[in-house]
């Protein structure tokens, strides 16, 4: 399959996927279509209600869409968001999806093929790895209107514990961690689960947690422990100085101030306002307005979520406020005080 | 038990069985019940049935006990001796005549399975080379005579383009042992899907044709473009069928629609843990 023979102009990667052991990229037709929903896969999903989008997806080995991205070279990466989950990634992501100028890729399901362990050979290498996540972001960044000139992309939750791999791929792209105050993580987590903290839904081998040992455990510890996994990992990537934190307690001003200035981009004043209209409405689900809950979530907290979030979370969490304030971190005996 | 669908060694003497139906008149063919599903041409009789039912085509899950001999079996010594030759408990027994030119559009069959106890075996006794019979996207080549497990809880659709009925003996068969211990083992059906009239059947089967000619319109953005304007389902599944005939290719609306079907199903089991 030569590159002349597939036109993918206007279709971006819907999935990775391994066939007869070579990494393919199956495609779905976007046209001019905008990622403007809270997900990629609300945009998605829209488009594959055409059923010439259902029946002819097409699809490529990885060395056929490098080629096509090299003849056709796509908007580079401008930043990326990381966070720990229910602590304002979407509101950030649909804030910078209000200029018509930016692409903003909100936890797309191609990207979370190429880094998703269980849903790759055990022995994938890096260099393969990092060759197909270039090769779909690339994707995702396709100038399909014409006009685009900024690509932001925010992750899957549990791909920070791949940052290493993704800082590699993309050495010179900025980047943020988004975290929130433990319990109201925890309490938001609890009342409606995310997929990463069932260990029937995604594997716990994902967050480096045995299967047995995850589901022998209380639901609530092991949401806990797969939130400070996320949270540790992401501490670790910052000690080296080139990662933004960012608290939900700083949002929305952050988007005024440090972010712009990290991704080294500025907002023209129609932008800003675009970006403050979205305040007004619930990120998630955009039809709701926007009500405040940090307040009720610390409220409602029950109690073994608050000492599981003590235990777990609270510890890397102080270190993270340490980093992000620039003093020395508390004494890890402090949290037992 | 994992493949969808094996041949069990038994077989049936095919013209003897038929000469025995000659004493049926065509006007004894009920229609079939599911009529969601095909295009008229699908009627049936029933040798097994719910005592008294008004519907005794249809095979609902019952207790053995509730099952008997219709009349019209007795009057099928044929088919007596064929139907004794099963050990196991027998459920719903049918004779299912599909019409020449006509179609069963994919669907599922619920309540059957070896976790439920319950399979269904299928024994043509009319077919052909143009009858192409898809389990799971798979086309499945049953010879007369033979006898086939299928997995019909999986998707599966039925088209008989040739110019005769298609006429198979259907049987809803409890699992015990004696059922068990027909089944060949895995490396007996392993062998068996890859025999010669199972690829011949598929090569030159309207599904493969179909493949063929996606395959071509996804390397054609000339040919792609008025496809992708066609948005109401209907007409899009005719546009298809239409540029694809235009090009030579040979397939129908249930291989587009059966495609279409497995894309949705791909994408909503986009997040099971395979």
């Amino acid at each position: 399959m030569s590159v002349d023979l597939v036109p993918l102009d206007g279709c971006v990667p819907l999935r990775t996927r391994w066939q007869a052991g070579e990494p393919w990229i199956d495609w779905c037709h976007l046209g001019t279509a905008r990622f403007g929903e809270p997900f990629f896969e609300e945009t998605i999903g829209a488009q594959l209600r055409k059923p010439a989008n259902l029946l002819f997806q097409p699809r490529t080995p990885l060395a056929v869409a490098e080629a096509w991205l090299v003849r056709d070279p796509p908007v580079p990466p401008t930043g990326f968001v990381f966070h720990m989950s229910r602590c304002g990634s979407t509101l950030m992501s649909q804030m910078l999806a209000a200029s018509p100028r930016h692409v903003a890729i909100s936890e797309a399901i191609p990207i979370d093929t190429v880094l998703r362990p269980d849903l790759n050979p055990a022995d994938l290498d890096d260099e393969t790895r990092i060759r197909l996540l270039r090769a779909v972001v690339g994707g995702l960044g396709q100038r399909r209107v014409g006009d685009e000139e900024r690509l932001f992309i925010k992750f899957d939750c549990w791909h920070v514990l791949d940052l290493a791999l993704i800082r590699r791929a993309f050495p010179t792209v900025p980047w943020l961690f988004l975290y929130r105050e433990p319990i109201e993580v925890l309490v938001s987590q609890l009342k409606r689960r995310g997929v990463q903290t069932v260990p029937g839904m995604m594997p716990p081998q994902v967050f480096g947690i045995d299967f047995a040992a995850a589901v022998a455990m209380p639901p609530t510890d092991y949401c806990a422990q797969v939130l400070a996994q996320m949270c540790r990992a992401a501490l670790v990537q910052c000690q080296g100085g080139e990662g933004l934190l960012v608290n939900y307690a700083e949002l929305p001003e952050a988007l005024w101030t440090k972010v712009p200035a990290h991704f080294a981009v500025d907002w023209t004043p129609g932008e800003r306002a675009a970006m403050a209209e979205v305040l007004k409405v619930d990120s998630k689900s955009p039809s709701f307005a926007f009500v405040p809950d940090a307040e009720e979530k610390q409220r409602l907290a029950p109690e073994p979520a608050r000492l599981a979030a003590a235990r777990w979370l609270e510890p890397v969490y102080r270190e993270l406020e340490a980093l992000r304030f620039g003093v020395p971190a508390p004494s890890a005996f402090a949290s037992l005080a | 038990m994992q493949a969808g669908f094996c041949r069990l060694p038994l077989t049936f003497d095919a013209p003897r069985l038929l000469a025995d139906l000659a004493r049926i008149s065509r006007d004894d063919w009920h229609a079939h019940f599911n009529a969601d599903y095909h295009d008229g041409g699908w009627t049936g009789l029933a040798l097994r049935a719910v005592a008294g039912s008004a519907v005794a085509l249809y095979p609902e899950p019952r207790p053995e006990a509730a099952y008997a001999d219709t009349p019209l079996l007795a009057a099928l010594p044929e088919f007596g001796q064929a139907l004794a030759r099963f050990h196991c408990p027998l459920h719903a027994v049918r004779l299912l005549r599909l019409a020449a030119g006509s179609r069963i559009r994919e669907h599922r069959d619920y309540g059957l399975g070896f976790d439920q106890g319950l399979v269904r075996l299928h024994v043509p006794l009319v077919t052909g080379p143009d009858v192409e019979f898809y389990l799971d996207g798979e086309r499945v080549a049953m010879g007369a005579g033979e006898c086939w497990y299928l997995d019909l809880s999986r998707p599966h659709r039925v088209q008989n383009n040739g110019t005769i009925d298609r006429i198979h003996l259907v049987l809803d068969c409890e699992v015990d042992d004696w059922l068990v211990s027909h089944f060949p083992s895995e490396a007996e059906g392993a062998a068996q899907r890859l025999s010669p009239a199972m690829v011949a059947a598929a090569a030159q089967s309207s599904q493969r044709q179909f493949e063929a000619f996606r395959d071509l319109v996804l390397r054609d953005a000339a040919l792609l473009a008025p496809l992708r304007r066609e948005e109401e389902p209907t007409r899009f599944s005719e546009l298809v069928v239409e540029t694809g005939r235009q090009l030579g290719f040979r397939f129908t609306r249930d291989d587009v629609a059966s495609a279409l079907q497995a894309a949705r199903r791909a994408w909503l089991e986009r997040t099971l843990v395979s």
